[in-house]
């Protein structure tokens, strides 16, 4: 029996801000080479759960490892050797506002590739704009872009150090259905050309079935459905149902009106 | 009482937090030193791009200064406008170049790196630095802290000496004082120490400068409105800790005889 390569493996992973719980003993196992979506409402934890992946928050309590190692408790030079292989696509792209588009790859390059020659840079710049269907606008700055070009042209400099991991933090959010779709696409294609581990966070369940291998749902603090597109649909877990179903009735909903009214009690 | 006690708190956990940022600053100095590209852009804008205003506000300061000045000598006694140069040279050097400099950086460049670094924070472009395994502290904070240590006493004698020309100019023009007279009374009563002292306020408060605005920066939460927030904590606290530091330091020197 072949066994499974797990890219990420996260145990009892438990992180609040303030008095509220974030994430409360989260387990999860991402497989080497796959697409896993992340879903779950907005503000549950998907882009605070990237971030402690990346390394940019601390767990509370829990471990991370990325290829077998806990990524909190190596040394700082070894935490940058394990970031150097992991891009990371923003949920408003985070380009770099002072440089062009050339210079925002170029700068990805200059600190995750310093072992490149200039040659092998232009030819990375080149490629990854070419992947994501924007070759020729080096020069142009990022405030002259559109919100979809903005996020292709970070995606590019998300995939142009080709790192072992890249994440996407909501890639669809704020565009129109047709760059939506485009987007979703390019996430697919770019899988095909780079075969690395792709995580991406979204809350748009048709994005989520058009790129995933596996998807999770993430719930009060915890994972409470992993599986593929087939046991998605499958699924009887009311939780999982609504959320796909886009219902107003259902235990999201009723749990959502008790945290307020409990909020408004407190505030009395 | 309680809500005292709670700003108290909250004073002492930014202040807490502050201390720690700075220290992380420095420790990333030698970095920018080793590698000094970053400073030497921040060098461009903060210092070698303030020299027209920092020049001007000195050269107004200086020719309105000149003649009032001298005004009111010659109204106490007259034809004792001739030692202007004397009281202009020691002021200037001494208080009025490193408070108007300083003052005209915090207008100039700190409320520009809060609101820089603040939408940075904001629109996550600090996170992406950090995954593009780029220190934000060594990249953002020190190279700048670095720059203004550099910049702000350079910008400090500069002003000085064109606030004293203005002074000889109007003083020259007004007062019929020959530019001999105005000058041997600027040197006169002038000591290297002032100098120094010029140039130990400027690196403190250069260093205090560039701190407090990379602080608020860093730390800025929500949107536009947080960016508005922190430049304005960041220039009030900057322009009130100009006048502290500026104050502490003069009387360290007379206390110590420097």
């Amino acid at each position: 029996m072949k066994s499974i390569n797990y890219k990420i493996e996260i145990y009892g992973l438990k992180k609040k801000f303030g008095d509220k719980v974030v994430f409360d003993g989260l387990d999860l196992k991402i497989i080497e080479g796959e697409t896993f979506v992340l879903i779950g409402q907005s503000g549950v934890g998907k882009s605070v759960l990237l971030k402690h992946i990346t390394g940019l928050i601390f767990p509370d309590e829990g471990e991370i490892y990325i290829d077998g190692e806990e990524i909190h408790s190596v040394s700082e030079n070894r935490h940058l050797e394990i970031q150097n292989e992991i891009g990371m696509l923003f949920q408003g792209g985070a380009l770099f506002d002072s440089f062009t588009v050339g210079q925002n790859l170029l700068f990805a390059l200059d600190h995750m590739r310093p072992e490149l020659d200039d040659k092998e840079k232009e030819i990375r710049i080149l490629t990854s704009l070419e992947m994501v269907d924007l070759a020729g606008i080096e020069d142009v700055m990022p405030s002259e872009l559109s919100g979809g070009m903005m996020k292709r042209v970070a995606l590019a400099r998300a995939i142009v150090s080709e790192p072992a991991l890249v994440l996407f933090d909501e890639p669809t959010t704020g565009l129109d259905p047709i760059m939506t779709a485009n987007i979703n696409e390019l996430i697919a294609s770019v899988k095909k050309n780079l075969k690395t581990t792709f995580i991406v966070v979204t809350h748009d369940i048709s994005s989520a079935r058009c790129v995933a291998d596996r998807i999770g749902m993430l719930y009060n603090g915890k994972m409470i459905f992993t599986g593929s597109k087939r046991d998605l649909d499958k699924s009887d877990n009311a939780y999982l149902q609504q959320f796909i179903d886009g219902s107003t009735h259902g235990p999201i909903l009723t749990e959502y009106k008790d945290a307020i009214k409990k909020m408004k009690e407190k505030l009395r | 009482m309680s809500q005292f006690r709670r700003k108290a708190k909250g004073f002492f956990t930014i202040l807490s937090k502050f201390i720690l940022f700075a220290g992380q600053a420095f420790k990333h100095i030698p970095y920018n030193i080793r590698h000094p590209k970053e400073m030497l852009k921040h060098i461009w804008t903060i210092g070698v791009q303030s020299i027209p205003i920092v020049g001007l506000t000195g050269l107004f300061t200086g020719m309105i200064l000149g003649l009032q000045v001298g005004q009111a000598l010659d109204y106490v006694i007259a034809g004792t406008s001739q030692f202007v140069g004397g009281a202009l040279g020691v002021a200037v050097i001494r208080e009025l170049g490193p408070v108007l400099t300083s003052l005209i950086v915090v207008s100039r460049v700190c409320s520009s790196i809060t609101a820089q670094i603040g939408t940075m924070r904001v629109t996550e472009q600090i996170d992406a630095l950090s995954t593009l395994s780029v220190n934000p502290m060594r990249y953002l904070v020190s190279s700048r802290l670095l720059a203004g240590i550099i910049s702000l006493p350079v910008l400090c004698y500069i002003s000085s000496i064109i606030s004293i020309s203005g002074g000889w100019i109007m003083n020259v023009i007004a007062h019929g004082t020959t530019s001999y007279t105005y000058w041997y009374w600027v040197r006169f009563p002038l000591r290297m120490v002032y100098v120094v002292e010029a140039g130990v306020k400027m690196i403190v408060i250069g260093t205090a400068l560039m701190l407090i605005s990379t602080f608020f920066g860093f730390n800025t939460k929500g949107g536009a409105d947080g960016v508005g927030k922190a430049t304005i904590t960041s220039v009030v606290t900057s322009s009130f800790m100009v006048i502290l530091l500026d104050y502490m330091l003069g009387i360290m020197f007379i206390i110590f005889k420097l």
